[in-house]
């Protein structure tokens, strides 16, 4: 089990960050919340310091990138540990406040009796679908250890650039190695490397566990939403729907990055939902955290981040509009919060990962513009596939049938709840972002097609089930403030 | 203390909606019933035990880069690059690229160019014959004999 011991670090450092940030704000389930985002959080710190490392001393880099990250997880564990003694009133031990909360728990009628031993059947169900998934995860990855071609070509080789040749990691970036996407972040390749710097070795078996990280992450902050935002029923259900889906889980196996992916834009996108319903500035914080961890991990990422950036500051302007006295949510938190991995991939943009496939000196705005315009059958087979894709039961189970029932109930429904809306608003917009992608792809668009479009839909696949759920669920809109 | 960030839903309250509810919540049901995971019994059992025993050296036959390894002999650590050729001219269309591929990751820091431009070559063909053949259209002399058809080998100047 040498190959789990990575993840003690970036987990305990993701919770103590995040603990840290989530002071006094009252967030229904924290230690649920705190446990899903702990890891990829962790990662996400820990790939960061390793990258600026490489950059500043790159022949003390695996020395410094693992003594910082140990250093500042002691420096924030001991100051919440001493914040946490600080405390003047005697507050109850953690057994007697399970007590407490155990009894006030209880349920009182008989309504209630019911609603707690569906709530206990789903919540076993998870449990149960997730032993199951988790020993199908384990047997399948052991049997192909070095995952699919991305992961084997692309993603561990910029790892082994990282961890074999501090001094020589840059020559990840040549053009000899045109395949590998030299204009891709490094979340996980920086992630995979701490791993194998920590260990002291490149192993093979700590791939794996990092994806199976990021994996029940998703799981978990499912749960976590709709447990708290919509009912402890659809947290069981909702998280249970996610474990039945065959991509996310057969794309974790194969070490691709699209669910590390999709992991911080769901996290990005339900946080903000979060922190827009409560105005907890800090909330916005976080939510920017995840979203500049998105554009960390790929590409895809930072049109995510922008997508969310725009659509933010339409909602103030709007909201500013309708009701010019009313006071509106602020931006700040959320720029504050995306400010460190967003500099980290700019720095990274402007002098490692130039070259890109679609934007450069070679493909002017006006040829994109062109091509979009002018590809009429092309935009067509883009339609169909995504179609396609959508309405295979094997692989999503119905979740975009039930995403599209979802949007036709929330099109003629009266009562919406607040922000709702930037679910489906969000999952359009990154998908029309994908489909603009392929107009413009200079690979062959059947293969592409054939390549990307299931991995693409992992990314809005998690918001596209929380939208099921609040919707589909029919629960009464209860009254706002 | 407050506990909560945002007002939680009610439950539905009129019949159709209570029925439709009902019914998402069936049709998941029906859903878990009918997904199924495939099922593994067997050899396979053992690869999944070694993983979980941490068994590291259990794996490496599973490297797609473990036969490029014979070029590991002195490697300098902090890259370079060298020339890659096996049994056909390099042509990124071709399947066989993984070849190329492969090794890089075997071989990394060092660089592999797939054209003959370097004054370093590892040769990896198939057969000795193929790998003369190759050599003597791009200009290479055989250095180190290393197995039938791979070899390191230098640019005649």
């Amino acid at each position: 089990m040498n190959a789990l011991a990575p993840l003690l670090i970036p987990a305990l450092l993701g919770y103590f960050t995040l603990a840290l940030l989530l002071r006094r704000i009252p967030l229904r389930w924290k230690p649920l919340f705190l446990l899903a985002a702990a890891i990829p959080t962790g990662f996400g710190i820990c790939s960061l310091m390793l990258f600026f490392s490489l950059w500043a001393v790159p022949s003390k880099s695996m020395a410094l990138s693992v003594s910082s990250g140990l250093a500042i997880t002691l420096l924030l564990g001991g100051f919440l540990l001493r914040q946490y003694s600080k405390r003047t009133s005697p507050a109850p031990s953690a057994v007697e406040l399970i007590r407490q909360k155990f009894i006030a728990s209880m349920p009182k009628d008989r309504g209630a009796i019911l609603k707690f031993v569906l709530w206990v059947i789903s919540l076993l169900i998870f449990l149960v679908t997730l032993w199951s998934v988790i020993q199908f995860f384990l047997l399948s990855v052991s049997t192909n250890i070095t995952g699919g071609w991305d992961a084997r070509y692309m993603w561990l080789l910029k790892a082994k650039f990282m961890f074999r040749s501090p001094e020589a990691w840059q020559d990840m970036f040549s053009p000899l190695l045109s395949w590998s996407h030299t204009d891709y972040p490094l979340l996980w390749p920086g992630t995979l490397a701490w791993g194998w710097n920590w260990m002291g070795q490149e192993s093979l078996l700590w791939p794996p566990w990092a994806s199976l990280g990021f994996y029940l992450s998703c799981a978990m902050i499912l749960v976590w939403y709709l447990g708290t935002e919509v009912s402890p029923l659809a947290g069981g259900w909702g998280g249970t729907f996610f474990l039945l889906l065959i991509p996310p889980l057969f794309w974790s196996i194969h070490l691709y990055t699209d669910l590390p992916l999709a992991f911080f834009i769901t996290a990005a996108t339900l946080l903000l939902l979060v922190a827009l319903r409560s105005g907890h500035s800090r909330l916005f914080l976080i939510s920017g955290l995840m979203a500049g961890l998105a554009a960390w991990t790929k590409n895809e990422g930072l049109q995510f981040w922008g997508i969310t950036i725009l659509l933010l500051a339409s909602m103030k302007i709007l909201s500013k509009r309708s009701a010019p006295h009313e006071p509106t949510f602020h931006l700040s938190p959320f720029l504050w919060g995306s400010c460190l991995p967003l500099v980290t991939v700019l720095i990274f943009k402007i002098f490692f990962g130039k070259s890109g496939e679609y934007l450069g000196p070679e493909h002017s705005l006006g040829d994109i513009f062109a091509r979009i315009f002018s590809a009429g059958s092309e935009t067509g087979l883009i339609l169909l596939s995504f179609v396609r894709h959508c309405v295979d039961f094997a692989s999503w189970k119905g979740l975009w049938i039930f995403f599209f029932t979802a949007c036709l109930v929330f099109f003629f429904k009266k009562n919406r709840r607040r922000y709702t809306g930037i679910l489906p608003t969000l999952v359009a917009l990154i998908n029309f972002g994908y489909v603009t992608a392929f107009l413009i792809s200079p690979a062959d668009l059947n293969w592409h097609l054939g390549t990307a479009l299931e991995r693409l839909l992992i990314h809005t696949a998690p918001l596209a089930l929380v939208f099921s759920f609040e919707i589909l669920t029919f629960r009464k809109t209860a009254i706002q403030k | 203390m407050q506990n909560t960030t945002s007002v939680i839903p009610k439950q539905p309250q009129s019949l159709l909606a209570r029925i439709l509810h009902f019914f998402f919540y069936a049709s998941l049901l029906g859903i878990l019933f009918v997904s199924k995971l495939p099922s593994a019994t067997g050899p396979i059992l053992v690869f999944k035990k070694n993983f979980l025993a941490g068994a590291e050296s259990f794996f490496r036959f599973q490297d797609p880069g473990l036969p490029y390894a014979i070029f590991k002999t002195g490697l300098a650590r902090t890259g370079g690059t060298a020339t890659f050729l096996t049994d056909r001219p390099y042509d990124p269309k071709d399947p066989a690229v993984e070849q190329l591929q492969a090794a890089q990751g075997s071989l990394a820091p060092l660089l592999l160019n797939p054209l003959p431009t370097e004054n370093k070559a590892f040769i990896f063909c198939s057969r000795e014959v193929i790998a003369q053949a190759r050599m003597q259209g791009t200009g290479y002399r055989p250095v180190v004999i290393l197995a039938d058809g791979k070899m390191i080998a230098e640019k005649i100047t």
